[in-house]
């Protein structure tokens, strides 16, 4: 110990030879702990066991409040079930043809409930009534559709839209569209939408 | 009698321990597992997406110079090196039209995000007011698509394109 600068402390220079002496001291334990009266180890036992639960405790708050609650992407299979289901009725409610207006209405019956029901109506509705009359054909594209949050069995998703919009033989408009949707999974398993709003 | 008593507090504080490590396990899973890094990625991402499209999609011509040197700021790639090349023209085109557009962005959401390879894919809706020639400003909604990259200054715009009417 000469050519150390500073002088360790007696305890802390015995350690190394007392991790030495560890194994011996773990193997004569069980002959230790019989020799202790019954009471102390006992209550050593209960002392360690509220330590580890409490490191437990604070181990999982800890773990709770790192992970993040958003299962978008995280949760891969369901994010792409998510958009996959709702991807092809979208681009049927959103889509009209004057000669076959049944094809958007069954699709819209299918996705929506709750206030996107009415939501749906207030948004498309004026086309759907003028659509026989102007000979209106409505083709849609969802071009993106991505889930903002994912929590269980609620999402929040984000659409991104092109319509083109085809009025008697030639007339042609075109525009694009950001909606926001609220969708549910209702307990058979299948996504639907509670809410529809343009952005 | 006691000699039981003590076998049950030893397994007692067995099944602790092994509670303990469970938990332990879990919690090491939840803050640098797989999942993590790609919750870490997707959040990364998207927050950097929505401030930097929103800088892409906004200029004023009364401060055009620093507004391009922003835009080149949070691009990277290709991508920078067409935002570096257009720059003059891009200036000139707004003090000519006197152009003031402002972007804030309404929704956004991440649709890919690669972890290794450091790149995601983000959607985003946004409010655009537009005003040019000192005409009433316009209020236009746009969609974006951008595409993000992981650099040493965190994660920039690689690429990006619009889906909607609003940009200028």
């Amino acid at each position: 110990m000469t050519g150390w600068p500073i002088t360790l402390p007696g305890r802390v220079r015995a350690l190394p030879r007392r991790v030495r002496a560890l194994p011996g001291r773990v193997r004569a334990l069980p002959g230790k702990l019989r020799a202790l009266p019954a009471e102390q180890v006992q209550r050593r036992c209960a002392v360690l066991a509220i330590i580890a639960a409490v490191l437990a405790a604070a181990l999982g708050v800890t773990g709770a409040l790192l992970r993040s609650d958003n299962e978008a992407l995280v949760d891969a299979g369901k994010t792409s079930e998510l958009t996959d289901r709702l991807r092809g009725p979208l681009t049927q409610v959103l889509s009209y043809d004057y000669a076959d207006l049944d094809n958007a209405h069954k699709a819209a019956r299918g996705l929506f409930t709750g206030a996107a029901v009415r939501q749906y109506d207030a948004l498309f509705g004026r086309i759907r009534d003028t659509a026989q009359s102007k000979r209106l054909i409505v083709t849609t594209i969802v071009r993106n559709l991505g889930v903002v949050s994912l929590h269980g069995d609620r999402a929040e998703l984000l659409g991104l839209v092109d319509q083109q919009i085809m009025s008697g033989a030639a007339q042609q408009r075109s525009g694009t569209a950001q909606l926001r949707l609220v969708a549910h999974r209702d307990p058979g398993g299948s996504w639907k939408v509670t809410e529809l709003g343009v952005l | 009698m006691n000699r039981h008593r003590v076998r049950l507090s030893v397994a007692l504080l067995a099944v602790a321990l092994a509670g303990l490590g469970v938990f332990a396990f879990s919690a090491w899973q939840d803050a640098f597992g797989s999942d993590a890094s790609v919750a870490s990625a997707r959040d990364g991402a998207l927050e950097a997406a929505r401030t930097e499209v929103a800088t892409l999609a906004s200029l004023d011509y009364r401060k055009a110079d620093a507004n391009l040197e922003q835009w080149s700021a949070v691009a990277t790639g290709a991508y920078k090196a067409n935002l570096d090349r257009a720059k003059e023209s891009d200036a000139n085109q707004a003090k000519r039209t006197k152009s003031v557009s402002t972007a804030r962005i309404t929704s956004a959401a991440v649709t890919k995000v690669d972890v290794n390879a450091g790149t995601a894919t983000v959607i985003l809706s946004a409010d655009v007011h537009i005003a040019a020639n000192g005409k009433p400003a316009v209020r236009r909604k746009a969609g974006f698509t951008a595409r993000m990259d992981r650099t040493d200054s965190g994660w920039l715009v690689g690429d990006l394109s619009s889906t909607g009417t609003g940009t200028p």
